[in-house]
């Protein structure tokens, strides 16, 4: 069916803004304006950038999907400049922080994690409901990217560190943020360990820090564990 | 051409769930501020500063809503009872992470009149998304 044939990036695209409409129920319509405005904001800055280096007019999937993430995670009635903000640091650590042209941080992380640090906000992931639409959706990003390994690594560590707070493993952060293609090992074995690793990062953010996003934290140093990664796993 | 319109459809359809139930959410809303007036302020005055404690739990705060007076000094003695949670009131700048079993203290001035959304903010649970209170500035 041409249906199934479609790019992971557009049905990520596709979730994402169902599940933010899924949420004005509980959220209000204030959710769609910071939504349209934080994708809006990020399509326009990455088109810029992409004009610059490469003197194409082009909107990335990707800048629209980091758009997403962000407006989908950041907690509403916020003053402006955190809208500006978290946007502008993703898509510039999207473009100016690479190895071997490959950025190293999933974009939406990073600019949600430097937000965290200027800003007083913390994160109220209020599209991460409801939790049975993320897990079919999940599956389905999952079995099409074929990367089960990222989701059974996280998984594993995760369930055996929080024990008995297995809740708090988050599945929007699970499927749609663990999973961004460009930040991960090349190979199957990299990527069991990445995604252990972010589930063990996590924890310790989760113990330690207590006014920064744990699964952000660990995902961020779970990016910069991908070069070594890489190298070792050659 | 089929996928363009089963994807119209798919967002098509969620909109209008998502619609029916913002209608239902508006209703409430509106009785909450008829009753406004009604409310008793919470927790007590100490030395001109209005102290309240607040609980926080999967997936609610208590008390909700969180009642004071405009201009008033606030004192949130906030803690979690189970899991750590976190306070986030957007308009007052307000977020700090409440580590369980911890009492942090939250101090502002309660300069705006209105209501205002009290969110978690710190990942707590699949229900964390609709973990929310209410501040009422009257």
């Amino acid at each position: 069916m041409k249906l199934f044939k479609l790019g992971v990036k557009t049905y990520m695209i596709v979730f994402l803004s169902v599940l933010a409409l899924f949420n004005i129920s509980h959220m209000g319509f204030v959710v769609i304006k910071q939504t349209l405005g934080v994708v809006f904001f990020a399509l326009i800055l990455d088109s810029v950038i992409i004009w610059l280096k490469e003197h194409k007019l082009k909107f990335s999937q990707s800048a629209c999907i980091s758009g997403l993430i962000i407006a989908e995670l950041l907690t509403p009635h916020q003053s402006w400049p955190i809208y500006v903000f978290a946007p502008l640091f993703a898509i510039f650590s999207k473009h100016l922080i690479k190895i071997s042209q490959r950025h190293i941080f999933n974009p939406a992380a990073f600019g949600l994690f430097l937000s965290q640090l200027f800003f007083p906000t913390g994160l109220a992931w209020w599209a991460a409901n409801p939790v049975f639409l993320i897990i079919i959706f999940g599956l389905f990003i999952v079995y099409k990217m074929k990367r089960w390994e990222l989701i059974l690594g996280f998984l594993l560590t995760a369930s055996l560190l929080f024990k008995g707070n297995l809740y708090l493993i988050n599945p929007y952060f699970m499927f749609f943020m663990l999973t961004e293609p460009k930040t991960q090992p090349f190979t199957k074995k990299g990527r069991i360990i990445y995604a252990g690793l972010i589930g063990i990062f996590a924890f310790l953010g989760l113990a330690l820090i207590s006014n920064l996003d744990y699964s952000i934290f660990g995902l961020l140093l779970g990016n910069l564990s991908v070069p070594i990664l890489n190298k070792w796993l050659k | 051409m089929k996928t363009i319109i089963f994807l119209f459809t798919f967002i098509f359809v969620s909109a209008a769930f998502a619609a029916t139930q913002h209608q239902h959410h508006q209703t409430s809303t509106e009785e909450l501020q008829k009753d406004v007036k009604d409310y008793i302020p919470s927790g007590e005055l100490k030395e001109g500063v209005r102290e309240v404690n607040l609980e926080a739990f999967q997936y609610s705060f208590k008390p909700d809503p969180i009642v004071v007076k405009y201009k008033e000094n606030i004192r949130l003695l906030a803690k979690s009872t189970d899991v750590t949670h976190g306070i986030g009131i957007a308009e007052f700048k307000i977020n700090v992470a409440l580590p369980k079993g911890k009492v942090k203290k939250i101090e502002f001035v309660a300069d705006k009149k209105g209501t205002f959304i009290i969110h978690c903010s710190v990942y707590c649970g699949f229900g964390h998304g609709k973990m929310h209170g209410r501040l009422i500035v009257k």
